[in-house]
């Protein structure tokens, strides 16, 4: 693998002594290679691939311009499978290995317990990248034919898809790290999957229950910035919706008489800290939770 | 002085409800056959799995050639294969993408992997996914990995556990093999025929404590203890054990009706004649040679204290 001793050299000396990059390589393409042949992440690949390619076709209909159709729905398809295919390869990863015996086997090895996180961490990584891109891009193939104008702002989803699948995947795995049981990381597997879609709607909840106001319709419209700003803070799947809004350039969202705009103090850039710290978190806690861990 | 190659010094666990290592000393000589024994639940896999790092200890040291694994783990685990109790792989990988995938950990020569598996008798599923594997071709698959590299140390965890006689047999000759060839091979079980048929040293383990470390030849001889002869007694026993007694048989143990009389084997026929003339009549008899495995039993059985006296 030339490109991976290229990519390797990038890194300081100091650094490459401390942590051995043959290692990392070793098991991300171990976990890439067991992974990809996954019949539940075959499976939900295929249904992802599906789900993308018939809402290409839908474009076309509609007062919205036809790609905004195509990205509001990829986004609701996405923001359901991705974290579901993210959790399914990353909630076993510690738990299931430390109960079958195989990580007894590969901690016996010259490694460190960091090497292996990552490897793993790229590893699955890279096999979510794989099902996100082909979900994405037999999808991309046929709106580029129609309009190929939004090919940017697709590539930039396509990116954002891909991030928060990693935010799921760091998630899960800091929970197989923590946990002691297989059972018990699914179910956090689980419940974060539930955090993730309801979170937002109870934050929202909560608002319209305390707040005096005349209709519905204007409530929404007039919510105060703060709660939008804790709603991407605190949820995953709210912070990629509206990432992506601000990837295609929409800054508000209007439908049924309800309209809804992102602050101007939330930038892309901005969320790209936030996606950082979603990512890098939990690999941290994870890792310190597996190297104290006894397996 | 001699080299060790694995030492412990004190090791200890504790976990939430069980104390499962109580200070254990092992020393294992280089280029040695080293027996871990001990009955289920003795502590050994928490033993084996502080050596190598995998479980950290509550207090002690374990070092291995000299190296304290606590201080430079990554260091100490170079050249050991290592096989835990009942592991199962990955099982969408192969058996020889998972020979590869070790022997890319281990940072060796991947032209072993088709003949490790050769050895074990894999090489005709080496394309088949291990998920497809009984219990004992995935153990056999173990083995092999454990062999990547020509470590210098084999630890085994019951190896030969779940594994038909023939491939048990199979597997001690390899561990004689790379013995031969300079590996030092530790292993653990609970059936004391595996390990006296192999090893050189030999350590007891029972309820977290080492009860004795020696030399296998030693062990044997101070568990086999002297051969009794057990007589069943139809009237009085009490009247029985006095004319043994008064006969020289001052070695007694009293089980009801039984009792066991430690002798010297030439002197069976004295002590049926003794009990005929004092007219005490024996049911039945039979002789005990100072069996091992009976030994071992009583050694490692719920009477026996740790760390107590070995009887005989």
């Amino acid at each position: 693998m030339r490109s991976w001793n290229s990519l390797v050299k990038i890194v300081p000396l100091e650094v490459r002594c401390v942590v051995n990059f043959n290692n990392i390589k070793t098991i991300a393409k171990k976990e890439f290679m067991d992974n990809l042949r996954n019949k539940w992440i075959i499976v939900l690949t295929l249904i992802f691939i599906l789900l993308t390619l018939a809402m290409s076709f839908v474009q076309g209909g509609g007062g919205m311009s036809s790609a905004d159709i195509t990205v509001i729905g990829i986004l609701a398809i996405a923001s359901m499978l991705v974290p579901i295919i993210a959790i399914m390869l990353g909630y076993n990863t510690i738990t299931g290995e430390a109960e079958s015996g195989s990580l007894l086997v590969v901690l016996s090895n010259p490694i460190d317990r960091f090497e292996v996180l990552i490897g793993k961490f790229v590893g699955l990584g890279s096999v979510l990248s794989t099902s996100i891109v082909l979900g994405f891009g037999l999808a991309g193939i046929v709106i580029m034919a129609e309009d190929s104008s939004s090919a940017v702002g697709y590539g930039i989803f396509m990116v954002l898809t891909i991030l928060l699948g990693l935010i799921y995947l760091s998630l899960s795995m800091c929970f197989s790290a923590l946990l002691k049981r297989s059972v018990a990381s699914l179910g956090a597997g689980i419940g974060l999957f539930f955090w993730g879609m309801i979170i937002g709607t109870i934050l929202m909840g909560v608002y319209l229950a305390t707040t005096p106001g005349s209709s519905l319709e204007s409530m929404m419209t007039n919510m105060p910035d703060w709660i939008i700003t804790v709603m991407v803070l605190i949820s995953p799947a709210d912070m990629y919706q509206t990432s992506a809004m601000l990837g295609f350039d929409m800054t508000s969202l209007g439908a049924s008489g309800i309209s809804f705009s992102i602050p101007g103090h939330i930038t892309l850039a901005r969320l790209m800290i936030v996606y950082a710290v979603w990512i890098i978190v939990p690999l941290v806690i994870g890792f310190y939770s597996l190297k104290k861990r006894d397996i | 002085m001699t080299e060790y190659i694995i030492q412990t010094k004190a090791l200890e666990k504790k976990f939430k409800t069980v104390h499962a290592v109580r200070g254990v000393d092992l020393n294992v000589e280089k280029g040695d056959i080293y027996g871990f024994l001990g009955p289920n639940g003795a502590g050994k896999t928490t033993t084996i799995k502080m050596i190598l790092d995998l479980v950290h200890p509550t207090s002690g040291e374990v070092f291995i050639n000299g190296i304290n694994t606590k201080e430079q783990g990554v260091l100490a685990r170079k050249g050991i294969g290592y096989l835990p109790e009942r592991a199962q792989f990955y099982r969408n990988l192969t058996a020889y993408q998972t020979m590869e995938f070790f022997a890319e950990l281990k940072d060796a020569d991947k032209a072993e992997c088709d003949e490790l598996l050769a050895k074990v008798g894999m090489d005709k599923w080496r394309d088949e996914k291990m998920g497809t594997f009984s219990k004992g071709m995935v153990q056999l698959v173990g083995v092999a990995q454990a062999l990547i590299g020509n470590p210098h140390i084999l630890i085994l965890d019951e190896p030969t556990s779940g594994l038909d006689p023939r491939w048990a047999r199979a597997l001690k000759d390899i561990f004689l093999e790379m013995n031969g060839n300079g590996t030092t091979v530790f292993f653990s079980s609970h059936l004391l025929f595996e390990v006296q048929e192999l090893c050189k040293h030999v350590a007891i383990l029972n309820k977290g404590l080492v009860v004795i470390e020696d030399t296998m030849h030693r062990v044997s001889e101070g568990m086999t203890g002297r051969p009794k002869l057990v007589v069943r007694i139809a009237g009085d026993v009490n009247q029985a054990t006095e004319v043994l007694r008064n006969g020289g048989f001052a070695e007694l143990e009293i089980h009801g009706q039984v009792i066991d009389v430690f002798i010297h084997s030439e002197q069976k026929a004295q002590v049926l004649k003794l009990l005929a003339l004092a007219d005490i009549d024996v049911e039945d008899f039979r002789t005990e040679d100072g069996n091992l495995e009976d030994a071992f039993m009583e050694f490692i059985g719920e009477d026996s204290s740790p760390g107590g006296e070995m009887r005989g």
